[in-house]
């Protein structure tokens, strides 16, 4: 009989919070599909960075983890308050407390074994929709297939079922101290309205608003540094808090002011609901607040990073085969003879790069340029032929550039020209002559070690003759796609087995990589077919999981809101009888309860609006700064909104027309 | 009479310290096999907290109650559990079906915590679903009926275990004056035909007169007591209407 009850009243949850169980649901799927790819083969084959995705999944698999407790807490606690008569109906009935306790635990658990294993399915997909496209972004064929591993699943429900037994666990304990009168009053606790009438904190309305303007403040004008961050990010989230603690107040005191539109239609019932939620919901409202930025800044970091992902591989890696050898009078031979065997060569170059014992350039930047860190220059400065320049411009599809016999170039990364102006005001002396400065250029050039780092000083032919050789570089275009392992050989002809060796080896002494920031690469030897799709797997293994965190913050979030708004309307049905009585034709109290739903909704999607939006643009200034990424700012944030406004406007229009039809019910008039 | 209940003493204060409320301030009185008792009062007057007490729902703060020689005031969470599943029954205003079991489930469910057998349980049930015409209905949910049927169910549900009394707060008064017929009629017959103990509480005089004694309750204390005797029940709703209008009670005839 207790199974029997235990089943059909799960099967009625399931009915009244679809919202939840469609969320639980998809959270199954994401973290199913997330956690598959840590063990997928697939995946591990695919890149020698396999392990990066494999970590950063398990960095967020903890944030959801403590999200999925607080989701599954906060909506088992709601269910048992929504019915609270109906325990203290059992126990009237003689049930003891354990056994009321043991049949919602089971209800619970049947729950969210529903939603679980309804979610595998589509996890599997997703996962295998996941790998494809990764497949496609790296430029690899792969063929959908069913992959199912036992230990994605284990994983899976581990985390699942550890996150689901946690929350109930914490809510049985409050079964314990409830009392059958307790329960019997609970509904009507729900309503009461302690202090309805305060208006005492606004102070912490405004306290909140100052806290958010100094640290916008702040933010825009550089003040961060590791110490004090943390701090404000922490006084940030409390100041949300404080913002809706004082929200109410400041309602009220609108109200009882009379203020405007106060005495306009029904707005004066819209303001109170409003303001009696807030001061019920306050916590719940903060969290929401919380979570909402939490997902807009993930998804706007991942937008971001997407755009890189897009446009960084040409910059980086814009001749087929790179090659870096320190010795200055390297020849390439046998290297040129094994690309020529493996592949088919359109043109090649083999040159040096040279030095003046000056480090100038180098100084300069390192101290002027905040992205770059110790390691990022040569020791001195970097030259190079400009015949030299001019045959490489050419394989790479540019005219040659002109220049007057006293005159130097400089080729450097488009982000560093700003930077660099005050240096190009001087001229620089070679051999005794005076050279001055004839110009910038910023096509991709490959500048993370192997066309100087960052720059090179682009001078006449002549000028090179008082200098010394620092070191060779060898580059090549090819016909078609490199061949695989192309690399590998080159690196055996090196005498290493992997790229780590050689580079650990081969850069130990004087080497520069530039001070690229979101994807630095250092390394000896860049053949493009082979780099670019590790760059991208890399930033996919960012990527993905920063979209997974954020689709789960915000889907829990809305969640919430849904549910909370939906119990509503068939607890305070009667209000709306009311209104209707007093003589609200149905058109106006249709309107009533858009713009009281509209309100909830709006205050704390807006609050992390406002809020993520100035972090975000402050992000996305750095990036593009940083990145040489050519986008606008607001463009990553606007593409974020767009994605979770859509969302959040689908969930509200189900939660309006969910929400007439509860108030509206057992009033046949008003259908 | 063979006494069922006897309550000695009894008071309750509600609130803190500073701000102390006394529900019921002494409260004596017994309670004999077979009768149908009313409680009256206005609102605020204590019945609720009365009826609470004696239902093991609510703790005294001091006095006793005894079922026989058995006092309830110092039972354990788990001994007030099982003394209610063995010993009481309970109507309410809003009659608290279970919304995801038939009719029969509900009122089945009381006696399968009891453990009794299946056949046993299946016997009893029906038995009293027919007597309580309501056996017809036994696969209906609760919302699937009118108020009266699920009134009849949830009254079929507190004599399943052929509790020593049975408590009802407040029972009519969510509903018509014709199903608030219905019900009391019910409940008559259950005391008649089968001998049911009935304790209700009310401030409704009409529905007071089906009983066969009541107790008025005032600023938590007892201040009279009707008892009906051999009088039909008009002339015993008047004699609670002459009650309730020197005490200035708050009771309405419908």
């Amino acid at each position: 009989m207790l199974g029997k009850l235990a089943l059909r009243n799960a099967k009625r949850s399931l009915h009244d919070y679809f919202v939840y169980l469609l969320t639980m649901i998809i959270i199954t799927t994401m973290m199913f599909a997330f956690d598959s790819m840590i063990f997928s083969e697939d995946i591990r084959t695919i890149s020698r960075e396999a392990g990066m995705m494999g970590m950063m999944i398990g960095l967020m698999t903890f944030f959801i983890v403590l999200i999925i407790v607080w989701l599954v807490h906060y909506m088992v606690k709601f269910m048992a308050e929504k019915r609270s008569r109906e325990f203290a109906t059992y126990l009237l009935l003689g049930f003891r407390k354990k056994q009321v306790a043991r049949l919602f635990f089971r209800e619970n658990v049947l729950m969210g074994a529903a939603a679980f294993v309804i979610g595998l399915l589509p996890g599997m997909v997703l996962q295998q929709m996941m790998t494809s496209a990764i497949y496609a972004m790296i430029q690899s064929d792969y063929k959908i297939k069913i992959d199912f591993s036992l230990a994605s699943l284990a994983m899976t429900a581990g985390i699942y079922a550890g996150s689901y037994l946690l929350a109930l666990f914490r809510n049985q304990r409050r079964f314990k101290k409830m009392t059958i009168q307790g329960m019997m009053n609970m509904e009507r606790q729900n309503e009461e309205i302690k202090g309805g009438n305060k208006s005492g904190r606004q102070w912490m309305f405004w306290a909140a608003l100052i806290f958010i303007g100094v640290f916008e403040w702040m933010m825009v004008t550089e003040r961060f540094n590791e110490w004090n961050v943390y701090l404000m990010i922490l006084g940030l989230v409390i100041s949300v808090y404080f913002l809706y603690m004082g929200l109410a107040a400041f309602l009220v005191g609108h109200i009882r002011r009379k203020g405007k539109h106060v005495r306009k239609g029904g707005n004066v019932f819209v303001y109170r609901q409003l303001s009696a939620k807030i001061r019920t919901m306050q916590f719940t409202l903060g969290t929401l607040t919380v979570l909402f930025m939490v997902a807009l800044v993930g998804a706007s970091w991942a937008l971001m990073l997407g755009q890189y992902q897009n446009t960084q591989g040409d910059e980086k890696f814009p001749f087929d085969v790179a090659a870096y050898r320190s010795e200055a009078d390297y020849d390439f031979r046998q290297e040129i003879e094994l690309v020529e065997k493996e592949a088919a060569i359109d043109t090649e170059h083999t040159y040096r790069i040279y030095q003046n014992g000056t480090d100038d350039w180098n100084t300069f930047l390192g101290e002027n340029y905040a992205g770059a860190d110790t390691g990022a220059y040569f020791r001195y400065d970097t030259y190079m032929k400009v015949s030299d320049y001019n045959i490489l411009r050419g394989m790479l599809g540019y005219g040659p550039v002109e220049m007057k016999e006293n005159e130097y170039l400089v080729q450097v990364k488009e982000r560093l020209t700003e930077t660099l102006k005050p240096m190009t005001e001087k001229s620089i002396s070679l051999g005794g002559k005076e050279y001055h400065f004839g110009g910038t250029e910023t096509i991709f050039f490959e500048q993370n070690g192997h066309n100087g780092a960052d720059y090179v000083l682009v001078v006449p032919d002549e000028a090179i003759k008082s200098m010394t050789p620092y070191y060779s570089a060898y580059m090549a275009m090819l016909k078609g796609d490199a061949p695989e392992g192309l690399s590998t050989k080159i690196l055996n002809l090196w005498g290493f087995d992997s790229l780590w060796d050689a580079t650990e080896v081969m850069l130990d002494g004087d080497f520069g990589y530039g001070s690229d920031n979101i994807y630095s690469t250092s390394s000896p030897l860049f053949v493009r077919d082979e780099e670019i799709p590790e760059m991208k797997f890399l930033l996919t293994a960012l990527i993905f999981p920063l979209f997974y965190i954020g689709m789960v913050f915000f889907l829990v979030a809305v969640t919430v809101l849904s549910v909370q708004q939906l119990s509503d309307s068939s607890k305070y049905r009667k209000r709306y009888h009311i209104l209707q009585k007093l003589g609200m034709k149905k058109k106006e109290l249709n309107k009533v309860i858009l713009k009281e739903l509209a309100l909830y909704y709006v205050f704390p999607f807006a609050g992390a609006v406002l809020l993520s939006g100035g972090i975000i643009g402050y992000i996305s200034i750095l990036f593009v700064t940083y990145s040489g990424v050519i986008a606008p700012a607001w463009k990553f944030f606007a593409l974020a909104l767009a994605l979770f406004g859509g969302i959040y406007v689908i969930y509200f229009g189900a939660t309006y027309v969910g929400f007439k039809r509860n108030a509206y019910e057992g009033d046949r008039s008003l259908e | 009479m063979d006494e069922l209940i006897y309550a000695e003493d009894i008071e309750k204060y509600y609130g803190s310290k500073n701000n102390l409320t006394k529900a019921l301030d002494r409260v004596t009185f017994s309670v004999n096999r077979g009768e149908f008792t009313a409680i009256m009062g206005a609102s605020g007057s204590g019945k609720t907290t009365l009826l609470n007490m004696l239902a093991t729902v609510d703790t005294v703060t001091s006095g006793h109650i005894f079922y026989g020689k058995d006092d309830i005031t110092g039972l354990s969470e788990d001994q007030k559990s099982d003394f209610r599943k063995d010993n009481l029954g309970f109507v309410f205003q809003d009659f608290n079906l279970l919304d995801t079991l038939t009719l029969e489930e509900n009122i089945s469910l009381a006696m399968s915590l009891a453990n009794k057998g299946k056949k046993e349980i299946d016997r009893r049930t029906k038995e009293i679903m027919e007597r309580l015409g309501i056996w017809e209905l036994r696969d209906k949910f609760p919302y699937q009926v009118s108020g009266g049927q699920k009134q009849r169910c949830a009254c079929a549900r507190a004599l399943i275990n052929k509790p020593r009394i049975i408590f009802a707060d407040e029972p009519t008064g969510a509903l018509d004056s014709k199903s608030a017929r219905m019900l009391l009629e019910t409940f008559t017959q259950m005391n008649v035909d089968m001998g049911a103990t009935i304790l209700m509480v009310t401030h409704d005089a009409f529905s007071a007169s089906y009983c066969k004694r009541i107790l008025f309750l005032k600023d938590g204390q007892i201040f009279h007591e009707l008892i009906r005797g051999t009088v039909d029940r008009k002339d015993f709703l008047n004699e609670i209407l002459d009650v309730l209008s020197v005490t200035g009670g708050d009771g309405d005839v419908r």
